[in-house]
C-alpha cells in the first residue's frame, strides 16, 4: 500500500475520533483543518451515487489533482464480518487507471470512465459552492461573484 | 514485319513543351522532360493563395481539433483535481467565513 493511499485513508478513515462533520449554517468564525476539509468534501461526495444503503460507510473524494479515492464499508449480512474496499482512480497522461485490491489495474473506458467523469464534475460543482464558497465557473468566492 | 508499339519513345512533343524547353545537342524530347539535372525539371512551388488559404485553414482545423472524449475527461478531471486542492490547501486552518 503506497504511503499517499495510507495517508489518505487514514484521514478519511483513521481514528475513532472521526466525527460527521457539518458546515454550519451561518458559518460562524472556525478554522477547518486539511482532514476536516476532506471529510467534508467526502460527505458530499458520498452522496453523488445516490442514498448509501443502510450498514454501509462510504466515501468518495479527490486527494490531490491526480487522484481519486472510492471507499466502501459494511457488514457481511450471512457472517458478521466487517468487509470494505477501496478503489483508487489515478489520473495518468491523458487516461485513467483503476487501482483496486489485489493489484488489479485497469485503465478505465466507455460507461465506467463517463460515470466517474460525471461524479468528479458533480463533485466540483458541489464542493466548491458548499465546502469553499467559490464559484466552481469562476473561482471566484461565492459572495463577490454574486454581488457583481 | 515489325509490329510498332507505343512506348515513351514515341513522345510527341506539344507545342508549350517545345516552347518551354528548347533541346540542347543530342536530346530528345523525352530525354530532356526526364533528365532531372535540368533546371526547368525542378519543382518549384507556386505561391496559390486559395490552395494556401485552404492548406492553412487545415491546420487550423487540426490544431483546434478537440482530444478524443476519453482523453479530454482525463484532462478535465486533472484540472478539476487541481482546483480543488488548491481551494483545499489555501483554505485549510482560515477562517472560511472570510471574517465575518
Amino acid at each position: 500500500m503506497s504511503k499517499l493511499f495510507k495517508k489518505a485513508m487514514q484521514l478519511i478513515v483513521g481514528d475513532s475520533s472521526a466525527t460527521t462533520l457539518k458546515m454550519p449554517k451561518n458559518r460562524p468564525l472556525k478554522r477547518f483543518t486539511e482532514r476536516e476539509l476532506l471529510q467534508m468534501e467526502s460527505e458530499i461526495g458520498a452522496k453523488l451515487f445516490g442514498d448509501v444503503p443502510a450498514g454501509h460507510r462510504r466515501e468518495f473524494f479527490c486527494l490531490d489533482k491526480k487522484t481519486w479515492i472510492w471507499y466502501e464499508e459494511w457488514k457481511d449480512q450471512k457472517t458478521g464480518k466487517k468487509m470494505n474496499t477501496t478503489i483508487r482512480y489515478e489520473i495518468h497522461d491523458k487516461k485513467v487507471l483503476k487501482v483496486q485490491e489485489g493489484a488489479r489495474y485497469s485503465f478505465i473506458e466507455g460507461e465506467e470512465l463517463d460515470n466517474l467523469y460525471a461524479a468528479v464534475s458533480l463533485y466540483y460543482e458541489q464542493v466548491a459552492r458548499h465546502v469553499y464558497r467559490i464559484d466552481p465557473q469562476t473561482g471566484k468566492p461565492l459572495a463577490a461573484s454574486q454581488a457583481a | 514485319m515489325i509490329e510498332r508499339h507505343s512506348s515513351a519513345f514515341d513522345y510527341e512533343p506539344t507545342s508549350s513543351s517545345k516552347d518551354a524547353m528548347p533541346l540542347r545537342d543530342g536530346e530528345s524530347v523525352y530525354t530532356a522532360t526526364n533528365n532531372p539535372y535540368r533546371t526547368e525539371n525542378l519543382a518549384s512551388p507556386k505561391f496559390d493563395p486559395e490552395v494556401s488559404a485552404a492548406n492553412a485553414a487545415n491546420v487550423y482545423q487540426r490544431a483546434e481539433k478537440p482530444l478524443n472524449s476519453a482523453e479530454q475527461k482525463a484532462v478535465n478531471m486533472e484540472d478539476l483535481g487541481g482546483r480543488l486542492e488548491l481551494f483545499r490547501l489555501t483554505q485549510a486552518d482560515l477562517d472560511l467565513a472570510g471574517g465575518e
